[in-house]
């Protein structure tokens, strides 16, 4: 094969792979279950940066010691909009010195389209962050959201689910407990 | 028809095999050149504002073309918040970028439902729509095949979706497709060139 025949047929590859479904899913009668398998081993991941509530600038790092559920999500999906209940009484029942649900806005519209969703939801236990950087978008490969970490307490991801869950579901809350009490302490080196 | 159709949508993009392609190492683009293919050439649809929309309204602009609907069930792309982000990263050129969103579920995007999406993402967006025939004519167009399966079938509910874009440069010609592999910088980096050309 010369290197032009062979380029054609990796870029034709490449085509065929691109229209691979990106989005494969089967809609039940409510959102998916609690069903979010912990990876293998916890991935590193970059230091994405956002603002907060306030407009000022913050990042992942400012998190580490606490588990962070770190949900993607944007108020013109509608499966976002529909799962954010569970999040914020997620939020209600674990959010405190040890965990925090952060639900990171892509809106274009920034903090004021989020700020009347949350209002109209009454959204009550969460606070609106924004996607300000781009990094989300950039870092975490988005195709599709919502798509949502679980990040533990240093920082790197320990699960990641592409769609909606039932975020309070008790087998979660279970979940990210056992996150918040077990594991290395931040300090302590990661045994491979 | 006993049933209203009930659109489940299968978008499947068919571009290998379909012309020659121009970009070797050497081209200055990071998104696939597609320039030489013999379709994609233009659309008639109607606007989110009632308006007739063909490719010849955006001379002079760079056209960011994606087929998709707005009633994301379980997972939504995020390919019209990626151009919003080029658009501003364009700036002060962001208005010589257009973006366009094709409904290929015209039944449920009624015009209200595609001003109410599309403006969440960017005031100069459209969205565009066609009657059913007008839909199946221009997916045969871009080479994107969809199908509807009737109502009652949305307990299991099978979407698939590519997240394809599809580029005309500001004389209308198709130059590019970026597809899931595509990053944001890069996008803007290939719609500047394009602008500059």
């Amino acid at each position: 094969m010369t290197i032009q025949k062979r380029w054609f047929v990796l870029a034709a590859v490449a085509a065929i792979l691109g229209a691979v479904p990106v989005l494969r899913l089967t809609r039940g009668a409510q959102p998916a279950g609690p069903a979010l398998d912990l990876h293998a081993r916890p991935r590193e991941l970059a230091n994405l940066r956002f603002s907060d509530g306030a407009g000022r600038p913050t990042s992942l790092a400012a998190f580490r010691g606490r588990v962070v559920l770190l949900n993607v999500w944007a108020t013109w999906c509608p499966p976002c909009r529909e799962e954010m209940p569970t999040l914020d009484r997620l939020q209600a029942a674990l959010g405190g010195p040890g965990f925090e649900v952060v639900a990171l806005s892509i809106d274009h519209g920034g903090l004021p389209v989020v700020r009347d969703f949350f209002d109209r939801t009454r959204i009550k236990h969460l606070q609106p962050y924004l996607d300000t950087f781009g990094d989300a978008q950039s870092s975490l490969a988005v195709a599709g959201v919502p798509l949502t970490l679980l990040i533990d307490r240093e920082g790197r991801e320990i699960a990641r689910k592409l769609g909606p869950a039932t975020w309070d579901d008790p087998r979660m809350v279970q979940l990210i407990r056992s996150q918040m009490v077990s594991g290395a302490a931040p300090s302590q080196p990661v045994r491979r | 028809m006993v049933l209203r159709a009930f659109m489940v949508v299968a978008l499947a993009l068919l571009v290998a095999a379909c012309g020659e392609r121009t970009n070797g190492p050497t081209s200055p683009f990071k998104s696939t050149d597609i320039s030489s293919v013999d379709w994609g050439r233009d659309f008639h649809l109607t606007d989110h504002n009632g308006q007739s929309r063909s490719l010849a309204d955006f001379r002079g602009k760079v056209v960011m073309l994606f087929f998709g609907f707005t009633h994301c069930p379980d997972v939504c792309p995020t390919t019209m918040a990626d151009m919003a982000r080029v658009v501003d990263k364009l700036s002060p050129n962001g208005q010589r970028a257009q973006g366009l969103f094709v409904t290929v579920d015209p039944e449920r995007d009624t015009p209200q439902v595609l001003e109410k999406y599309l403006t969440a993402f960017h005031p100069s967006f459209l969205g565009l729509y066609g009657d059913q025939a007008a839909t199946a004519a221009l997916a045969k167009e871009f080479k994107i095949f969809y199908a509807a399966q009737p109502a009652g079938s949305h307990e299991h509910y099978m979407v698939t979706h590519n997240n394809a874009i599809f580029v005309f440069d500001p004389r209308g010609r198709l130059r590019l497709l970026m597809d899931a592999d595509r990053t944001v910088d890069a996008m803007a980096a290939d719609i500047a060139l394009l602008i500059k050309e």
